[in-house]
């Protein structure tokens, strides 16, 4: 059997949808504030200064992403209704909680009212006493720095009793990036999918009212393409894009311009097009660079690291995400460090250089953690995964995979939950258990097709190829294969191309069709000497030096 | 939930791990029990010792005199420690003296938000009838009282049976309801004089069956957590005046030792205090003197208390880098224990790991400050606040109202010994106060 190494597989860069940079002061602060979430089981008072909006609605992700993991404790959000008072309800939630649980408590700021202090902030004044005999762990109120200052004014038992404040501030953003929370009905957690139908119709709305400006319409354009690439639309993607992009030259807003370049490049990433992802890339960070728009800047290096990536060109991409990285240190954008970091990761991985992949990763980490990022770290100890099953330590791997699966699902990554599956499937052929395997590949499959990922199907129907010539079901296997292989010269993918076609040639030699078997072998070598990957190229060889010494 | 002490919570005493310093430095929680390990006496720093002055006048008290005692002390001072720890001395045998101590904590029997005489009386009753020890309700002058209250409750249209033993708790509990213990007080309110004096009767058969079963000599009722009600306007006055000026006067007619805590922005009012009450002695917990009252020289005793204090609970060699850091977090503190807890707490947590040096502490002590800063930003007394600083007095220019409030949210702090204030070091380094600071005169133009 051949071993299908992780490297050829496809695997997007993939963040938490919308995820909004904070400030670099605030980013700073976030570990401090893990901690003071994480130590102790004890009651602790935690105040949070976030203005409504974006930055508010962040810190409620993350702390979302941060609810009991990692010592953190479970977190229970309160949304005090309209003038509905804090202490009740915090006490009605304390006592239903069982183990170490907190609370974070929202909507505190309707009862800011002039100088003196409402009957809810006395009454929370008085509650001081009580909060550590009924909750045993941390109650963070989010509200205003106004409301804080309030707090601190008029009720000042209750607030001189705080382990820790911080207050939360939205970075300055110089690359518009359509997230849920900042959608102009403030709906949260929005699917791709409602996104579009709202933001058609916001759209369509449009086009009935009179003197809509163009600026207005270009950004709704963009944020719907945007949200028609979550939704894997990429060719209704590529026009809203387009059409966004005339707009936005037309009144001349280069920034605009320069993010629907952007998201051509993104979609084109995404179609296996990489000289068009290249391209785009690179004329967006032309444009970034004349604006200073730093995030902007490092959002392209990145990118253009990937598409290297992608090509096998470890050496640009490690270059690439070096600079980008230097710059996200430089901004304090904790997000790009972390990505920047795990993407080192996965050249290293392809580069088999299993030591720098494992620090790397274990290097993104926390810091993924530090922003409740928890799609990207799944990813991360998915690549540990990786690392563990190119080592054939597969109890590691599969452990690290269960792990990743999880969370995956939890923020509804399909890709990186059918990844995750797929590996899993590979340790079950490792141990030749073909009846796991198969099923891992067939839960999977439908997982590739869902998110459009022609690639992740190819390997998957490849795989599936894999079990079939396991157990000597031949032509089932040719079928897998040859399915297999339409699928990766559909996306450009030489090395599945390759890998499908040698097969080919294992089934033909094992029917002893020695003609066949030559013909695919020396294709197959043609494709990775194409690709300039020397362990299949070395054992091609060997194959057909053995086929040609029979037939002299 | 019963929540566990202190030093249940962690592994080691002094503390030793990073992860433990928060847990140990919650200065919320008053020290007793096993966390009375924890306690260090700070009178000597705070200028002597108040609660063993009043621990001493009740013991001495001749028989048929009984005293008042109102205290107050700024958040976060030890107040509820220290008043536990009078507790406790009380029932001790001291002199062939011992006294039994009810505890009488507002929260658990009223809505704090709005009390008035008529149902502090009626709630400490309701705690009286079911003190253990006691044995209220088989006393004649109780069920009496009794069923008055059960009366007005249920004319309130308040669901009560007649049971006393199950309805008097019951309505003890029902007067945490803000609307009924509003309702309550407006039914009570002509009687309130009528039921003070019933009370006294109580009280008095109280003591005879006490002594007499128990061989206690006197009882005590500690009233805590008044000193947390927020001042506020009622019909042209504050509700301060309305309960602590007009109304727990009243209260000194009850031939009872009582205790009541009381907020400490009236203390600045002493006139007013004591105009109202005939013979309550008002005094407050101090902080600890970290410096001297004039010029900024450090205090050594406090300073040295303080290190005390921190080193029951930190191993002091393992937290700090060194005794620059320590003395750092002290005076940064103002001899405010909670604060001193919460400094070095957030440079830990902030931190991430120990030993914490001074810039670690600077670097809380700028994070504690910047809360301040909204709070004090376009305040027209904070030039006044340098006056304060400089002379340790508070000068006639800050009015009653600012006086209040800024004893009230530690923006200024009292201490002992004599009588002299200081400006909280951590508003001294808030954006606000700096830019206050007087501007020097321009020198004058040199002559030729």
């Amino acid at each position: 059997m051949l071993k299908v190494r992780p490297k050829n597989r496809r695997r997007l860069r993939q963040q938490r949808d919308g995820m909004i940079p904070l400030a670099p002061e605030t980013e700073q602060r976030m570990d401090a504030f893990r901690r003071a979430l994480a130590w102790g089981d004890h009651f602790r008072l935690i105040l949070v200064a976030a203005p409504p909006g974006p930055a508010r609605e962040e810190i409620l992700e993350r702390l979302r992403a941060w609810s009991g993991r990692d010592e953190i404790p479970a977190l229970v959000e309160l949304h005090l209704a309209a003038a509905e008072r804090p202490v009740g309800r915090i006490r009605d939630t304390a006592h239903s909680l069982t183990g170490p649980s907190g609370i974070v408590l929202v909507g505190l700021d309707q009862h800011l009212a002039g100088e003196q202090a409402t009957p809810a902030i006395q009454e929370l004044n008085y509650f001081r006493d009580e909060l550590p005999q009924i909750l045993p762990g941390p109650l963070v109120i989010i509200c205003s720095p106004d409301m804080i200052a309030h707090l601190l004014s008029v009720a000042p038992d209750f607030a001189s009793v705080r382990a820790f404040s911080i207050e939360i501030n939205a970075a300055r953003s110089d690359r518009e990036v359509p997230s849920s929370a900042e959608s102009d009905t403030g709906v949260r957690d929005e699917m791709p999918a409602a996104k579009v139908e709202r933001l058609s119709a916001l759209l369509a709305g449009m086009d009935l009212r009179k003197n809509v400006g163009s600026a207005e319409r270009a950004k709704i354009l963009f944020r719907l393409g945007w949200a028609l690439l979550q939704s894997h639309d990429g060719e209704g993607a590529s026009r809203r894009m387009i059409e966004a992009l005339e707009l936005f030259r037309r009144a001349g807003d280069v920034l605009g311009e320069a993010n629907c370049i952007f998201g051509l490049g993104e979609i084109a990433l995404r179609n296996f097009d990489y000289e068009s992802a290249q391209a785009h890339f690179e004329k967006a960070l032309q444009l970034y660079l004349k604006l200073n728009a730093v995030r902007g800047v490092s959002d392209c290096i990145q990118q253009l690291g990937h598409v290297a990536l992608r090509g096998s060109d470890h050496e640009s991409a490690r270059a690439r995400f070096e600079e980008a990285l230097s710059l996200c240190r430089r901004a304090g954008d904790v997000l790009g460090e972390a990505n920047c970091i795990q993407s080192l990761g996965q050249v290293a991985l392809e580069r088999s250089d299993h030591e720098s992949a494992r620090a790397r990763f274990e290097g993104a980490l926390p810091l993924h953690r530090r922003v409740g990022d928890v799609r990207g770290e799944a990813n991360c100890i998915e690549g540990l995964g990786d690392i563990a099953l190119e080592r054939s330590d597969h109890e590691s791997a599969r452990a690290r995979f269960e792990e990743a699966i999880l969370l995956h699902r939890k923020v509804g990554s399909l890709l990186g939950e059918a990844n995750c599956i797929m590996s899993l499937g590979k340790i079950a052929l490792a141990h030749s258990d073909h009846e796991s395997a198969r099923a891992r590949f067939e839960e999977a499959l439908p997982l590739y097709r869902g998110v459009g990922d022609v690639q992740g199907e190819a390997n998957c129907m490849g795989s599936l190829g894999d079990v079939a010539l396991e157990r000597l079901d031949d032509e089932f296997a040719r079928a897998r294969f040859e399915e297999a292989l339409t699928l990766h010269r559909r996306v450009g993918d030489v090395r599945g191309e390759a890998n499908c076609i040698q097969r080919l040639g294992n089934i033909a030699l094992r029917r002893s069709d020695r003609e066949t078997a030559l013909a695919r072998f020396e294709e197959a070598l043609r494709l990775y000497r194409q690709v300039g990957d020397p362990a299949p190229i070395g054992a091609v060889e060997k194959v057909l030096a053995r086929l040609n010494t029979k037939q002299e | 939930m019963v929540s566990k002490s202190l030093v249940e919570r962690v592994t080691q005493i002094p503390v030793r791990e990073a992860r433990y310093v928060p847990t140990i430095c919650d200065g919320n929680i008053p020290l007793q029990g096993p966390d009375h390990r924890l306690f260090v006496d700070l009178t000597n720093a705070r200028g002597g010792d108040r609660i063993a002055e009043v621990e001493r006048r009740i013991r001495w008290a001749p028989v048929g005199t009984y005293e008042k005692h109102l205290v107050t002390g700024h958040a976060g001072s030890g107040k509820s420690t220290e008043l536990n720890r009078l507790a406790h001395e009380l029932q001790e045998d001291k002199d062939g003296r011992s006294f039994h101590v009810v505890m009488f904590d507002i929260n658990q029997h009223l809505d704090p938000s709005d009390i008035q005489l008529p149902e502090l009386v009626a709630a400490l009753f309701s705690a009286l009838w079911s003190d253990p020890v006691l044995n209220v309700p088989s006393l004649a002058a109780a069920k009496h009282l009794g069923k008055q209250f059960i009366a007005w409750a249920k004319s309130l249209g308040i669901e009560l049976g007649s049971d006393l033993a199950k309805e008097i708790p019951a309505l003890g509990t029902l007067l945490r309801n803000a609307e009924l213990q509003r309702r309550f007080r407006e039914k009570a309110w002509d009687y309130t004089a009528r039921v003070i004096e019933q009370m006294g009767d109580l009280i008095q058969e109280i003591r005879n069956t006490l002594v007499a079963r128990e061989g206690i000599d006197d009882i005590v009722i500690i009233i805590d957590n008044l000193e947390k009600m927020l001042c506020r306007e009622v019909g042209g006055r504050t509700n301060y005046e309305l309960l602590f000026i007009e109304q727990l006067p009243k209260l000194e007619t009850l031939p009872v030792h009582m205790v009541m805590t009381f907020p400490v922005s009236l203390h600045a009012d002493q006139t007013q205090l004591r105009a109202a009450y005939a013979n309550a002695v008002a005094i407050q917990i101090p902080m600890v003197r970290v410096r001297q009252r004039l010029g900024h020289e450090d205090d050594p005793v406090g300073l040295q208390a303080l290190r005390e204090f921190l080193g029951r609970r930190l191993d002091l060699d393992c937290v700090f880098a060194g005794q620059n850091a320590i003395d750092q977090a002290i005076r940064g503190s103002g001899g405010c224990v909670r604060d001193l807890l919460r400094i070095v707490a957030s440079a830990v947590v902030e931190k991430g790991s120990i030993p914490i040096n001074s810039e670690d502490i600077a670097r809380a002590l700028s994070r504690l400050a910047a809360d301040l800063e909204r709070v004090l930003q376009g305040r027209p007394v904070l030039p006044s606040l340098h006056v304060v600083e400089r002379t340790g007095s508070l000068p006639a220019e800050i009015n009653a109202t600012d006086r209040k409030w800024l004893l009230q949210n530690l923006i200024v702090i009292e201490y002992n010994g004599e009588v002299w204030y200081d400006v909280h070091p951590l508003a001294r380094r808030t954006r606000a106060y700096v830019e206050s600071a007087p501007k020097e005169s321009p020198p004058a133009p040199a002559t030729a």
